[in-house]
């Protein structure tokens, strides 16, 4: 009976409605912003209709409504959505709202798009515009350190990319990378390719479900990045944009000069440089080439001898690193398409010699509706970039002393300037080096609005991404100058398909209970090959690596991969009334790495909100704009490398062999790799529990987040015995936690005509904890053993530093144990037992930070702009080391031969106090380094702005001028020593900081900078 | 929607359907397209061949290769060398045994894992071989070939280690419950492996350079029967060797320098090209195969990617010597018997190993090193001389006058060596080619001198010569109580270098052991040849003033691995005696 009625009221529904279509009521007017200036390109729609239009260039409309009791709602991105009745009047004529909180913006989920107020993930939009002023190439550099809960790291090479974390190391030998969606399609070239200025909007997927709907590749995190495009009815906009930057080290270190080297090496062999017995007074006989035994050749006396006093340091430097960048695009659409075109070019010239980048952009983006059903677009680009040129050997330009020089009385390069085994750093620069790489790729899409079913919708994304590397080197002085030459050719190809069907409707006709179903079907296919020719020993070295053949000694080899991905996903977003919301989803994902039966995975996803301000009870609050509770939960998956569960033998050049004398080389065999037949995803299951606010006419807006994420098959590479014949397998073993707290709040203190405030702070903190490791308990002690080889102990986290426990520097006359002297550290003897052994190592931290912090501001008045943001990570203790890669044991010189940094406090009879040892103190054959604090507080970006009047331009025939001034990196506080704290990278000179959470670092500097840019628009 | 739209879109969305279906199994299958996997190693005889090469190259690696020199630690902490300049901070590079031989040293870790990994590709190619459709004549070579390693395996191990896990099988799947076999029967399995690849193996007439033969099998099978405690079954293998018809020792000039005057048929032996039956050797048993700048030959001019590095580790720094007065005394690394190349002086002859029975402290050369070629100036150089004309000693001794980066001399042998005695002392020229380093290696901006990229050794390294075959034949004829045949046998060896003749009462194994030392230092892996014969603390105690006093008993054998019993998680590996 039920059922009877519905229907029959169903019936009469459609015969009103089919009625009232005869009816016509034009309504027309202009909508404007609050300024008064016509809007072009907001969308006006008639509430739970297809029937709409936009405003055009004048910010006019026109629209035909079936009854006076229809709803308009105007909407445009950045504005307040608009709801209007249309009643009798023929004129309606609308003043947008500037959107401060943003919250009718869209954000780009996993395939598709979704309100930000409908959300019910974590989901953290980068806030472009405020870094619209900083001398960023690369498009991460925008969100560092504003998005809680992503940790991107400092570059100090030029154009290369920063290390994304984002909620923590969720793995332990697995893939640590983020998955990079870019318009749509899964993104695998660098970022570095990417010109920031074609960036609309990056969206990082934080939480376990909105990252389920990537499955397998989800678990570190998903970095949405979408172009621009062009606006529907929107007249061609022309932009220029560009830049100068200036760049110098913010840290401004030297090495020692040729006094303070001499002093330093008396310093260094105090027992013979100062006299007995308190070592302060200088012993008048000491002679620093008999004593030191640095000066074994000929040539070098004479260069020692005749006062040489060459700066290794500052030749091995660019003088004024910089930054150029020019951006022009066109934007503009008609009716029916968009269009959007770019070009870029960026120069940067990196502190050390040879560290160039260049890059050219191109980006074409047009989209099209073909007719009623049809709608098809794709988004080209091409980014080429050049680095060729070969750095100096960073280490040894430093370690080279200033007693002698890179060339000889001829200007020809010596080299082995020092006479030990170090090679001179300048030749490598002396390189023809080339490095270009290629990338151009498409994501094209074609769009079907299925006939007959109103919201039935079927999607193709088609993306093709090509990749090509070429590294060309050849030196005239390597192979003891016989020359060396090479070619690397390398290419990939990374195709993919998605085919989506969706289904967008109202489960009642009041539109109150909104279902959106999606259907996806994809597959993803990487190609790769690389081929390298080297050959070294040129009777003529005159034809470089143009000529590999005329080499004596030709290598070549090659090598290439494929990869395969395949998924289905089903998906279900529930809305009702922007109220109750909830979103369900699952996953199936197979990757050709894992064993056989093992290669499919399944990931599901739910989360709900609760839109409180939109509940009756709190509707009389009229200060409280949004207040919404959300919880999701999701399964995440993380991929393996290739053939990680194959058997493979490795032949390379290293299992060759000849028998006999004469040259017939052969290729041997060896297995590498043993099958591990049980290799599977790794998990990540985790919990999100959220907040979203807005008050007092969302002047203030924010979020909190709270997570829980379990990680468990660990991918893992196990130690095996040495009897298996290989050394590792990579398996699947225990659990890893890690939880956090996340907070942004947004403040709108002063919003006037002419003033306008906003400040942004944001905070967040994560735990890693590893809660299972093996789950053997082999030496029977009840608690599951630590794998203390890998430094991974249940209950800490993967950071954790255990290691013994500095006490002082022990000085002249202390009663030093066997092993020990005077300038090397001092231990505490944990376990008492009159020793420092193994034994003796604890917990003293970990290097993962308490937490970061990032405060934005943005102010406003009139024409002027005035922007900063600050950046902090507090906590977190890493190496620093002065005398990492200060030199071992080089051909016959030591510490005493090898020059170092002038900032070393170390110690010596005469400073006692120092914080650090003595350089090559004997430590009793324990393995320690020095740990440090490497909190700080940043000035990261800086940068007041200048708009023309609109009035003054138009003149001009122009649309907008502006100028500004930006600092970057201006001022750091911080305790670190050396370098940087955010790239930890300290006093030392190591290449890499060994057992660092981070990859390879450089122990370079951080540049500050001063910019200057112009913008013109027509 | 109009009528002819529907069918576009039909037709549209029947296209896009096709482009949707594909077979996931398929799709989803992994091909490594660059490497090698069992299915292409195994169903080729060439995989099956590349295979058993990488024996060679393992075996090579692990006597010449291994990184932070660790090879050379069979050399380092023995009767017959020390670390020249104290082991500066290295453990490889030993100087006190306690600190340096430990279960978590890569010493202890490097002989085991590089030994079972010869271990499991035997066993793995062995259980392939099987069963691929190989001809099976040739897979009784293979199989023989293979066991022959793996005998050499076991051999290094339980020489070094005592009884290890005995594995003969290749277990497809990690294992985690290893246990150790006895000593005894790794021998047993040694035994088996030797007699079954000397009876497969075919004689050294018929094998490539390089590669190893019948004989060379037999003289590990009497190696091992003589630790079995069956010396006249000893006897009766090294025979076979001895007598093969197609060996015998060299005793005249030979090879690629026959014309250069002043040398001998010993300085021969080890000049580049000559160690190789093509060149005409005919007591090279088994030959470690090095080439310069060849790919495979271990060797390049560059210096950065080959190892066998003798010339750089035996060589003193004599291009270093400053003169008395602090001037430099030569003009740079030469290629010479006065410089002798690119040396920095780690692995230093023991006073004992260099010195004669007149000496001080007594040695092994004979009086006035008078009537042996072995310490004729061809191939043990005693002093060096200033070579730099503009020093005021040009032409003076470095004995005479040493330089001022020397030190005085005087004192204990350890401040005598950390004062600068590393600088000179006497060394051995088979360690080196001195005037005849490859082109690639000179300074092209001074062709008299050395580029700093030298330091390795430019010629073919033995495994194993005739004369040692002589020598352990003699232990096994000691071991059974006939020392005039165990003399006759030194004697040959003896009279090749003109040596006077040991009388039979003279002959027992310290005899034997400091023939040895004449005849084969730096070819032998010592501290085997020590642990093999139960004397290494007595005699390191005896002549090493460096490591003879950091020995312990629990250095006749060095511990297993700590990284291998923690991965042993299944069963407890025992470690050996001292070292918990």
């Amino acid at each position: 009976m039920k059922n009877t009625l519905r229907i029959f009221f169903l019936l009469v529904l459609v015969f009103v409605s089919q009625q009232m279509l005869g009816q016509n009521l034009n309504i027309s007017g202009i909508v404007t912003d609050n300024q008064n200036i016509a809007l072009p390109g907001v969308n006006v729609i008639e509430k739970g209709t297809s029937n709409g239009v936009s405003t055009d260039f004048d910010g006019k409309y026109s629209i035909n409504v079936s009854n006076p009791s229809a709803v308009l709602v105007f909407s445009s991105i950045g504005f307040v959505t608009h709801e209007i009745r249309a009643g009798q009047s023929s004129t309606i004529n609308v003043s947008m709202e500037e959107d401060a909180a943003k919250l009718d913006d869209v954000v780009v989920i996993g395939y598709g798009t979704q309100k930000k107020k409908d959300l019910t993930g974590s989901i953290a939009s980068a806030d472009l515009e405020q870094f619209e002023d900083s001398p960023n190439t690369n498009i991460l550099q925008s969100l560092q350190g504003s998005l809680p809960g992503v940790t991107i790291g400092q570059t100090a090479t030029a154009g290369s990319d920063p290390t994304i974390l984002i909620r923590g190391k969720s793995t332990l030998g697995g893939n640590t990378g983020v998955l990079i969606v870019l318009d749509g399609a899964v993104y695998r070239g660098s970022f570095s390719d990417l010109n920031p200025s074609d960036i609309a909007s990056v969206d990082v997927l934080k939480d376990p479900s909105s990252k389920a709907i990537y499955g397998a590749q989800a678990s570190n995190g998903i970095i949405m990045v979408t172009s621009k495009k062009g606006k529907k009815n929107q007249k061609t906009e022309v932009n220029f944009a560009t830049y100068y930057s200036t760049q110098s080290p913010i840290q401004n270190r030297r090495t020692l000069n040729r006094a303070e080297f001499i002093e330093s090496s008396r310093l260094n062999q105090y027992t013979v440089g100062f006299l007995a017995p308190d070592y302060t007074t200088p012993n008048p006989d000491y002679d620093y080439l008999g004593d030191s035994g640095v000066a074994a050749t000929l040539e070098l006396q004479n260069s020692i001898n005749s006062g040489t006093d060459f700066n290794w340091f500052e030749a091995g430097q660019n003088g004024s690193p910089y930054i150029v960048d020019h951006q022009l695009s066109v934007r503009g659409g008609s009716e029916k398409t968009t269009y959007f075109l770019s070009a870029g070019y960026t120069d940067q010239l990196g502190w050390i010699i040879g560290d160039n980048f260049n890059r050219k952009s191109i980006r074409i983006n047009i989209d099209t509706q073909v007719n009623d059903w049809l709608k098809v677009g794709i988004n080209t680009f091409g980014s080429f970039s050049d680095r060729s040129g070969q750095s100096p050997n960073l280490q040894t330009f430093v370690l080279m002393s200033p007693l002698y020089t890179p060339t000889d009385a001829n200007g020809d390069f010596i080299l082995n300037p020092s006479a030990s085994s170090l090679t001179n750093p300048f030749l490598d620069v002396q390189s023809d080096d080339l490095n270009k790489q290629f990338n151009v790729g498409n994501q094209a899409y074609l769009s079907i609005d299925i006939p007959g079913i109103k919201g039935l919708n079927y999607r193709l994304n088609y993306n093709n991404n090509y990749r090509t590397f070429k590294g060309f080197n050849s030196n005239i002085y390597a192979n003891n100058s016989l020359g060396a030459a090479s070619k690397t050719n390398s290419s990939t190809f990374d195709t993919a398909m998605d085919h989506i069907l969706s289904y967008d409707t109202y489960l009642d006709n009041d539109n109150f209970h909104g279902l959106k179903t999606d259907i996806i079907y994809g597959w993803n296919k990487i190609e790769n090959e690389t081929t390298t020719a080297r050959a070294s020993t040129f009777t003529n070295q005159s034809l470089g690596y143009n000529n590999l053949g005329v080499g004596l000694i030709p290598v070549i080899s090659s090598g290439g991969y494929k990869e395969s991905f395949l998924s289905t996903t089903a998906r279900i977003i529930y809305n009702y009334d922007s109220k109750y919301l909830f979103t369900a989803s699952i996953r199936r994902d197979g990757h050709s790495a894992f064993a056989e039966g093992n290669k499919i995975g399944y990931f599901p996803a739910v989360s709900a909100g609760w839109v409180l301000s939109r509940e009756a009870f709190l509707a009389e609050y009229s200060k409280i704009d949004l207040l919404k509770l959300r919880a999701s939960y999701g399964l995440n998956g993380n991929t393996s490398p290739r053939y990680s569960a194959q058997n493979t033998y490795a032949s390379n050049p290293s299992n060759q062999y000849v028998f006999g004398d004469n040259p017939n080389t052969v290729n041997s065999f060896v297995l590498n790799r043993l099958i591990s037949p049980g290799l599977t995803w790794e998990k990540t299951e985790g919990y999100n529990f959220g907040l979203d606010f807005g008050f007092f006419s969302n002047r203030i807006t924010g979020s909190a987040d709270y997570y829980l994420s379990t990680t468990r098959d660990l991918l893992f590479d196990r130690t095996l015995s040495a009897t298996s014949g290989v050394n590792s397998i990579r398996v699947n073993i225990g659990e890893l936690q890690n939880t956090g707290f996340e907070f942004n709040v947004n403040f709108n203190p002063v919003r006037t005509e002419d003033w306008n405030w906003d400040i942004g702070v944001n905070f967040s903190t994560n735990d890693n904890k590893i809660l299972s490791l093996t789950g053997d308990d082999i030496d029977e002690d009840g608690v599951e053993d630590d794998l203390i080889q890998n430094n991974y102990f249940i209950g800490k986290s993967i950071g954790t530093v255990f290691t013994y426990v500095e006490d002082g520097i022990y000085q002249l006359g202390d009663d030093i144990p066997s092993g020990f002297e005077p300038g090397s550290y001092r231990f505490k003897d944990l376990d008492e037992n009159g020793m420092i052994n193994e034994e003796d190592r604890t917990f003293i931290g970990q290097r993962e930070a308490d937490y970061q912090l990032g405060i934005s501001n943005n102010l406003t008045y009139k024409n002027f702009s005035l922007k900063f943001f600050i950046s902090s990570i507090q906590g977190g203790i890493s190496e620093n080391d002065p005398w990492v890669g200060a030199g071992g044991f080089y051909g016959l010189t030591t510490y005493v031969g090898n020059n170092r940094f002038s900032d070393i406090d170390y110690w010596s009879p005469s400073n006692p106090n120092a914080e650090f040892n003595r350089a090559n103190s004997s430590a009793g054959g324990v393995d320690y380094t020095p740990f440090k604090d490497r909190s700080f507080v940043r000035l990261q970006d800086i940068s007041l702005g200048y708009t023309l009047d609109k009035d003054l331009v138009q003149k001009a025939g122009l649309t907008k001028v502006r100028f500004y001034l930006s600092g970057k990196n201006l001022a750091t506080w911080t305790n670190w020593k050396g370098w940087d704290p955010e790239t930890v990278s300290g006093l030392g000179i190591a290449p890499k900081i060994p057992g660092s959470q981070n990859d390879a670092f450089l122990a370079l500097p951080v540049m500050k900078s001063y910019n200057l840019g112009l913008e013109i628009a027509f | 929607m109009k009528k002819s739209n529907y069918i576009k879109f039909l037709v549209a969305f029947l296209s896009l359907s096709a482009l949707i279906s594909c077979n996931e199994e398929e799709f989803l299958e992994e091909i490594p397209v660059d490497l090698y996997t069992a299915e292409n190693v195994y169903s080729d005889p060439s995989g099956i061949e590349a295979v058993l090469a990488n024996f060679y190259v393992r075996e090579r690696y692990i006597y010449y290769v291994g990184a932070s020199d660790v090879s050379y630690s069979l050399l380092y902490a023995t009767d017959a060398f020390f670390s020249a300049r104290g082991g500066t901070g290295t453990n490889e590079k030993i100087a006190n045994l306690t600190s340096a031989i430990t279960p978590t040293t890569y010493i202890s870790q490097f002989f085991y894992e590089e030994n079972f990994k010869i271990v499991a590709a035997a066993n793995l190619l062995i259980q392939n071989v099987i069963e691929s459709d190989l001809e099976p004549d040739k897979k009784e070579l293979v199989i023989a070939e293979a066991k022959f390693f793996r005998g050499k395996a076991y051999r290094d191990m339980v020489y070094l280690y005592g009884g290890v896990p005995l594995i003969t099988e290749f277990s497809a799947e990690p294992v985690y419950d290893r246990v150790r076999a006895t000593r005894a029967e790794i021998l047993n399995q040694m035994e088996i492996d030797f007699r079954d690849a000397a009876d497969g193996m075919p004689s050294i007439n018929k094998v490539n350079d390089g590669r190893v033969s019948n004989i060379v099998a037999s003289f590990y099978l009497g190696e091992t029967l003589m630790s079995l405690g069956r010396p006249a079954d000893a006897v009766t293998e090294i025979s076979k060797v001895v007598n093969d018809p197609n060996v015998s020792l060299m005793t005249g000039r030979f090879g690629s320098r026959s014309s250069t005057g002043g040398k001998d048929v010993f300085w021969d032996l080890f000049q580049r090209n000559n160690q190789n039956r093509g060149s005409g050797n005919r007591e090279a048993l088994w030959v470690a195969q090095i080439e310069n700048d060849v790919p495979g030959g271990l060797l390049s001019s560059t210096g950065s990617s080959g190892r066998n590095l003798f010339e750089r580790n035996c060589n003193p720094a004599v291009w270093s010597i400053t003169d008395p007065d602090g001037k430099p005394g030569f003009i740079g690394r030469q290629s010479n018997d006065n410089v002798g190349g690119n040396g920095v002086g780690f692995l230093q002859p023991l006073p004992y190993t260099t010195n004669t029975v007149n000496d001080t402290g007594g040695g092994l050369w004979p009086a006035n090193y008078a009537g042996d070629l072995r310490c004729s100036n061809a191939n043990l150089i005693k002093d060096a001389i200033y070579d730099n004309p503009a020093s005021a000693y040009f032409g003076k001794k470095v004995s005479e006058f040493r330089g001022k980066n020397m030190g005085t001399g005087i004192g204990t042998p350890n401040q005598v060596a950390s004062s600068g005695d590393w600088r000179f002392y006497k060394w051995f020229v088979k360690s080196t080619t001195p005037g005849d380093h490859p082109i690639g290696l000179f300074d092209p901006n001074n062709p008299l001198l050395l580029s700093n990229n030298a330091g390795g050794t430019y010629h073919d390294m033995y495994y194993l010569r005739l004369p040692e075959a002589y020598l352990l034949r003699a232990e096994a004829y000691l071991a059974v109580g006939n020392t005039s045949l165990a003399a006759a046998d030194i004697n040959v060896v003896r009279s090749r270098a003109g040596a006077i003749d040991v009388a039979p009462g003279d002959v027992n194994i310290d005899y034997i052991l400091d023939e040895r030392t004449r005849e084969i230092n730096l070819d032998e892996q010592r501290a085997i040849t020590l642990r093999r014969v139960g004397k290494y603390g007595e005699r390191v105690i005896k002549y090493n003033w460096q490591a003879g006093p950091t020995y312990l008993p629990r250095h006749d054998l060095i511990p297993i691995p700590q990284s291998e019993i923690e991965a042993n998680t299944g069963a407890v590996l025992e470690q050996n005696p001292g070292y918990n």
